[in-house]
């Protein structure tokens, strides 16, 4: 079976940023970067599928510049066996037809049987690259996985709705799309650290691009919140204060 | 024509769903085109708000998947000539926006929160980063679809005499569902209250969110939590707030024991008012709140009850 999981890179989301001050983009210089955290839960499970199953393959996929290949050194280290990435230098600044035709010509390639990638990038956000490839090369999908198991025909997949927890059977041949897990991706192994480096990691040319037809203005910042105040008052008065303030001012109560 | 998808739970539109009339009636000059997947719905409402022709989409066999629905609603879709198509930004409106975009070749921006003019053409305003930035964006096709963000907009009511029909289209699911936990009592669900009491490692066990489920049955909200409250295994992850939960904007946000890290405010901080109950006065979530009270939860939380309670009899 192959498995090809799809991993971003993006600036770890723990870590205050800034706009630049013409509002053209995010100021992004001492920001530490990580693997996308919902591909990095991608990547576990299909790491799990390879341990409890023979000739299984986990192929890396990312579209992104000569950066992203530590991103995806992490993912061998972690225990892919091999790597792709399709060159650009700004993929931030593709739209959604672009990079998903990008996407889709090499999974054409590649041909997996499945294909795992987080919900989202924490980064743009734009979160549903995933279901229109998926809808376009007409794999069956499912969004939000948060709990995974592989069988001897099929995946046993949990996911999130209105009405509780359900689990389904997910044919081996689909599209997964992981949310936070109720597992942890694991850390790469100093031996996983080491082999990594002799594992190969692919790079594909891009040729031509669409026109764009979503096109990035300028960044601004949230408005600040207006300072709040802190109620000073010895309690209980300060919860019958909290309580006047939200009926009468706030008027939320 | 504007189309507009609402979202329908136990027969009713959701109030979210309402909103997107309202906004399309005030940025697009257009008929509005509504349309809904189920069998049974009070229809009464989207006529009220403002929708000219209101489908409802119902599928030969039951549709319970994402891609079930996605499948039906293209079939009913394809052939309709609809300049934009809106969808509530909600966990399933987006996916739905996703694939009946997709499918219809249509580009798509999620989770707008805001929309102008500019140079005669509208640009979008939607929170990237975990809500540290916002971007602006403009679509360059005739056609295209966005999803909207709750709370961006009141439901206005401005009734119209429009047209109801039922559209039967072939319907499928493709996944087998093996097995359902469903949810142990009727609990609000976080992503579509208006209050939301939110509780954090400060409530310190399973039985620290009882003082806060009291006071949430008492004032109608939802109970909310932090990361390391779901991690800890004190309360389930659907009630998960923040950039690996849910994203909320609530009228009122009642952060308790919870001490406002950036993957948190992710989450909530568009919520219109917050207060932080924290024993630490320099927790940053203190930054963000409208209001603050520097002390024991479990000596304000329950008073906050009982005062309320007070007041209410
Ligand atoms: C990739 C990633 C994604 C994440 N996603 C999320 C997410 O979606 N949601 C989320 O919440 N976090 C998320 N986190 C975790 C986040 O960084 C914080 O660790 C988490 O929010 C902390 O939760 P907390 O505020 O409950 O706990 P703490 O930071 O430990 O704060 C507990 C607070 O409770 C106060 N306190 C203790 N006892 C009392 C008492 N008796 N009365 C009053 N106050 C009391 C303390 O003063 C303290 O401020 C994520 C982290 C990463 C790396
Ligand atoms: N440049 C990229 N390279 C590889 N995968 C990507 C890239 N951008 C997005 N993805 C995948 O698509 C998912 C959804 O991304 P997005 O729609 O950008 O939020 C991410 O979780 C990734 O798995």
């Amino acid at each position: 079976m192959k498995i090809l999981v799809l991993a971003k890179r993006v600036p770890d989301t723990g870590v205050p940023i800034k706009i630049k001050p013409d509002g053209s983009g995010v100021d992004l210089s001492s920001i530490p970067f990580v693997m996308n955290p919902y591909d990095e839960y991608a990547l576990e499970a299909a790491l799990r599928v390879k341990e409890k199953k023979e000739n299984v393959e986990v192929i890396l996929l990312s579209l992104g510049n000569e950066e992203y290949k530590e991103t995806l050194r992490h993912g061998l280290a972690m225990g892919a066996d091999r790597a792709k990435l399709i060159k650009y230098e700004k993929p931030n600044e593709l739209d959604i037809f672009q990079i998903s035709n990008l996407i889709i010509e090499e999974i054409k390639k590649e041909n997996p049987d499945a294909i795992f990638c987080g919900k989202k990038a924490v980064d743009d956000e734009r979160n549903y690259l995933h279901i229109y490839i998926a809808t376009k090369i007409q794999k069956p999908f499912i969004y939000g996985a948060v709990n995974f198991e592989v069988n001897n025909s099929s995946f046993k997949v949990t996911k999130e709705t209105e009405k509780g927890l359900f689990i389904f059977e997910v044919p081996f041949n689909s599209f997964i799309i992981f949310d936070k897990c109720q597992f942890e991706p694991r850390y790469p192994s100093l031996r996983g650290i080491m082999m990594a480096k002799s594992k190969k990691i692919d790079e594909i040319i891009v040729s031509n691009l669409t026109d764009k037809k979503i096109e990035t203005l300028r960044f601004e910042s949230p408005p600040p919140r207006k300072t709040g105040k802190i109620i000073n008052l010895p309690f209980p008065d300060n919860v019958k204060e909290l309580i006047r303030l939200l009926k009468e001012e706030s008027k939320v109560l | 024509m504007i189309g507009i998808f609402l979202e329908i739970k136990d027969g009713k539109v959701k109030k979210h769903s309402l909103e997107l009339i309202t906004f399309a009636l005030k940025n697009y000059n257009s008929e509005i085109f509504t349309f809904a997947l189920g069998e049974d719905v009070e229809k009464e409402e989207v006529f009220k708000h403002g929708a000219d022709y209101f489908y409802l989409v119902s599928p030969t066999e039951k549709v319970e998947s994402e891609e079930g629905i996605i499948n039906s609603l293209f079939e009913f879709l394809k052939e309709k000539d609809l300049k934009v198509l809106i969808f509530p930004a909600s966990n399933t409106g987006r996916i739905i926006a996703a694939g009946v975009s997709a499918l219809l070749n249509l580009p798509l921006i999620q989770d707008i929160i805001e929309v102008k003019e500019e140079n005669g053409e509208k640009i979008f305003k939607r929170p990237i980063l975990a809500g540290k930035a916002y971007v602006w964006e403009k679509i360059n096709s005739e056609k295209y679809s966005i999803s909207l963000r709750s709370n961006i907009v009141n439901p206005v009511e401005n009734p119209k005499n429009g047209k109801f029909e039922k559209i039967v289209v072939k319907g499928k699911d493709s996944l087998k569902v093996l097995e359902i936990k469903e949810k142990e009592e009727e609990e609000i669900d976080v992503s579509e209250a208006e209050i939301i009491v939110s509780g954090g490692r400060g409530v310190g066990g399973p039985e620290g969110f009882e003082p806060l489920r009291e006071l949430a049955k008492l004032i109608k909200a939802a109970v909310g939590a932090s990361r390391a409250a779901v991690d800890a295994g004190w309360i389930d992850h659907s009630h998960q707030v923040g950039q690996t939960g849910k994203t909320v904007s609530p009228n009122l946000y009642i952060a308790c024991g919870i001490s406002g890290a950036l993957q948190h405010l992710a989450g909530m901080r568009t919520s219109k008012v917050i207060v932080a109950i924290n024993k630490d006065p320099n927790a940053p979530i203190f930054q963000i709140a409208d209001y603050g009270i520097v002390g024991d939860l479990f000596q304000i939380v329950p008073a906050l009850t009982e005062e309320i309670k007070k007041l209410r009899t």
